[in-house]
């Protein structure tokens, strides 16, 4: 509404010919370029979006800067549905308030109508408010504030869509299996999803209902879940999944390695051979060692028999004894 | 022939070997429990159920790991060391080959808990046994070199999370079976030998009466353990006495592992930051493991006895965790780590030298069976106490005054010893008096 005082101001006598030269005047502003294309559509069309997308949020940032914060203050913004976006920056001068110019830029092109952007005073506190709708992908983007005062200081708006989450680690999967890769949104709702995958550089959407071979489906709207079936080492690659919003469309990549068998069987049977080798050392030497006792062993066995022949042909002259002695402990 | 396999307990030599393969078992063992944890979130991932079912799984391997002690001496006493040893190892490798066929979670509590669970139990059982026939002098010191093994396990999580990120979990899966059957070969070094049990425990003979009758004595529990047409009335009464004194140890260590099972996670989860649990892991392993190996060199030099020396370190682990919850700052919970480890290593390396101080030769078996299954039960239900009790408390505090409590009980049964050896001195006194 404010930003319809200047004009109205001079349509309210009811001048047409005043209202010719003022459409005359604003062409040239129409002609210059994107930026400050929506920002100059708003002007007669803002009570059309109004009325179009009756259920506008109100979506107020606030960004405060300070002489002393050197590096540049940010804030992330995630919009998917179409709003009516405030951003408002302040900024407190040590020095003098009047000297300080404020500026607007979108992605570093400078948004130059000024009657868009509200700039008041309040004690001794510099308030530059840019309100606008946003409601095309176009509009999305960076929009800075800028105060050249004695520094130049700047606040800036990233405004994007929701981000989409999938597996940051490629997903390993064998021949013959079925996987499911899934991607989710945290932030919001997306429209629709849609996923890709890759020949050579090139994307390409899949079809679900050529074979049977993938089957997209989520349990809620905010993921998805692509599953392959019968997977071939072919299908191992990158693939896309990207969610649709209202105000444009984010991506994330999966990457899917298909692994034949083989592939952790070598190491597998590397491991076996090594302990069937170890095996066969340990019994190897189990049986050497047996080999080496039984040999003294009958070296041994030859002598106690030798032995014993003695004893018996030296026993028969000492058995006297031990008979005579257990007589005595059996008397007793 | 029975000449030759009568040996005395060897202190060295092939006993070596022996240590090698009990830290082998060790490394094994703890690394099937630790690297559980990161099969876990895979599996939450990949079955998606719930925490508390795939938990499950790795509960029956803890406490079957424990329990099937029992189960493990029958076996043996069957079919004989070596071959329950190779048997163990084919059930834990067999176990981790075909979960990788896993097809839902209630598969995998059989073959990932059930399985493994029973095969380290076996091969930890009959390590031990074999171990405390081959060392009586060197007991403390080459128990503690052998359960260092357990310390190692920390290298063993990123190397699994390697496996996974190379050949997913059904891959990891089929190589940790492959590398179980390591075990096979060590196994084979368990060769078999007969000690004579020297009469020098705790229950020396404290009047001359037994003196007389000591060669007799002697010849009796030379083990063959199944050599029951020997034991006359003087060896059953014996094995009454023993008994009671081996019941107080196994209820001990019952108590220990109350105290021990929930309080490990519980250091973890005090700290928030990441870093300072990756510290505070390493010192504890570090510190443990060196711990062990001076408790088991102290003990082994006898100037006291053993369970003395765990009776202390019990009760300062139990006044260590009731002063926990005073350790609010990273200085102070680093503190209580150190000091928890030292003390921890301490008892840990004794609980096998003390068990056979207590016990004969010959029950070693049995008794490390009947410990262990109490200690299963207890792990067991451990965790789940600790649980209920900050649920309902909402703090860790009541948590670390119950530990300190279960290791404070169980010293108290280690007080009862002296008691317990006059009864059975007296014992044979009375038998003897009577066949007089």
């Amino acid at each position: 509404m404010r930003s319809l005082t200047g004009p109205r101001a001079f349509v309210a006598p009811g001048c047409p010919l005043v209202l010719l030269c003022l459409l005359v005047a604003t062409c040239p502003y129409r002609a210059e370029g994107d930026p400050t294309d929506s920002s100059f559509t708003s002007l007669p069309v803002r009570e059309e979006m109004m009325a179009k997308y009756s259920n506008l949020s109100l979506e107020s940032h606030n960004i405060s800067l300070t002489e002393e914060s050197s590096s540049p203050v940010e804030k992330n913004i995630t919009l998917e549905k179409p709003s009516d976006l405030e951003l408002l920056c302040q900024f407190t001068p040590s020095g003098d308030l009047n000297s300080v110019n404020v500026t607007w830029k979108k992605d570093g092109e400078l948004l130059e109508n000024i009657d868009v952007f509200n700039t008041t005073k309040v004690g001794n506190t510099l308030y530059s408010q840019y309100r606008f709708i946003i409601f095309n992908s176009k509009q999305m983007g960076s929009y800075s504030c800028f105060f050249d005062g004695e520094k130049e200081l700047r606040g800036t708006f990233n405004i994007r869509v929701p981000g989409v989450h999938g597996k940051n680690k490629p997903l390993i999967t064998y021949v013959g299996d079925s996987t499911v890769l899934k991607c989710e949104c945290h932030n919001g709702l997306p429209l629709n999803w849609t996923w890709y995958t890759s020949n050579g550089s090139v994307q390409v959407p899949i079809d679900v209902h050529k074979n049977d071979k993938y089957v997209i489906n989520g349990s809620y709207a905010n993921e998805t879940r692509l599953r392959v079936k019968h997977l071939l080492e072919e299908d191992g690659g990158s693939y896309w999944c990207r969610a649709a919003f209202q105000l444009g469309e984010s991506e994330e990549h999966i990457e899917l390695v298909v692994l034949s068998f083989m592939v952790p069987l070598k190491p597998f049977l590397a491991i076996i051979a090594e302990v069937i080798l170890l095996v066969a050392i340990i019994l190897l030497c189990e049986v050497y060692t047996q080999k080496k006792k039984h040999d003294p062993d009958d070296g041994k066995e030859f002598e106690q028999i030798e032995q014993l022949k003695s004893d018996d042909s030296n026993g028969i002259e000492n058995n006297a004894a031990p008979r005579l002695r257990k007589n005595e402990s059996v008397e007793q | 022939m029975n000449r030759e396999e009568k040996a005395k307990p060897l202190d060295g030599g092939w006993g070596w070997m022996i240590v090698l393969h009990f830290f082998l078992v060790n490394v094994f063992v703890m690394a099937m429990t630790k690297t559980f944890a990161i099969f876990f979130v895979v599996f939450q991932e990949e079955f998606e159920g719930t925490s508390e079912q795939i938990g499950w799984i790795g509960s029956i391997m803890s406490a079957l790991r424990f329990s099937a002690g029992p189960l493990a001496a029958i076996i043996c006493d069957i079919l004989g060391e070596k071959p329950t040893s190779i048997l163990g190892t084919f059930l834990v490798s067999g176990g981790y080959l075909v979960s990788s066929w896993a097809t839902g979670i209630p598969f995998l509590c059989v073959t990932m808990g059930l399985l493994p669970g029973l095969g380290s139990a076996f091969l930890y059982q009959v390590a031990a046994v074999v171990i405390t026939k081959y060392f009586k002098k060197r007991l403390g010191l080459s128990t503690a070199i052998a359960r260092s093994g357990m310390g190692l396990t920390f290298l063993l999580a990123p190397f699994t999370k390697f496996l996974i990120d190379l050949y997913d979990w059904t891959g990891a899966l089929i190589l940790f079976g492959a590398i179980a059957l390591n075990l096979v070969p060590s196994s084979m070094l368990l060769r078999p030998i007969h000690t004579e049990t020297v009469n020098n425990s705790d229950i020396k003979n404290k009047g001359s009466s037994l003196s007389a009758t000591g060669s007799e004595a002697s010849d009796r529990t030379e083990t063959y353990c199944n050599d029951t047409q020997e034991s006359s009335i003087q060896g059953i009464s014996m094995k009454k006495s023993d008994q009671l004194t081996k019941n107080l140890t196994v209820l001990e260590h019952q108590g220990e592992e109350f105290g021990n099972g929930p309080h490990r996670n519980r250091l973890l989860l005090m700290s928030n930051d990441k870093s300072y649990q990756k510290k505070f892991v390493s010192w504890k392993c570090i510190t443990e493991t060196v711990s062990q190996l001076i408790s088991g060199w102290i003990a082994d030099q006898n100037w006291i006895k053993k369970y003395q020396y765990h009776k202390f370190y019990l009760i300062l682990c139990g006044v260590t965790n009731l002063l926990a919850p005073l350790a609010t700052t990273f200085p102070l919970l680093m503190a209580y780590t150190i000091f928890f480890a030292i003390f921890a290593g301490g008892y840990l390396a004794l609980i096998l030298p003390v068990l056979v101080d207590l016990s004969k030769n010959c029950r070693v078996h049995k008794f490390l069976g009947y410990a262990s299954f109490f200690a299963g039960m207890a792990v067991l239900s451990g965790p789940p106490i600790a649980g209920w009790i900050y649920d309902y408390t909402q703090t860790y505090t009541g948590s670390f005054y119950f530990s300190g409590t279960c290791y404070l009980l169980s010293s108290v049964s280690l007080f009862f010893v002296p008691l317990a050896e006059r009864w059975k001195s007296k014992q044979p006194d009375l038998r003897r008096t009577t066949i007089k």
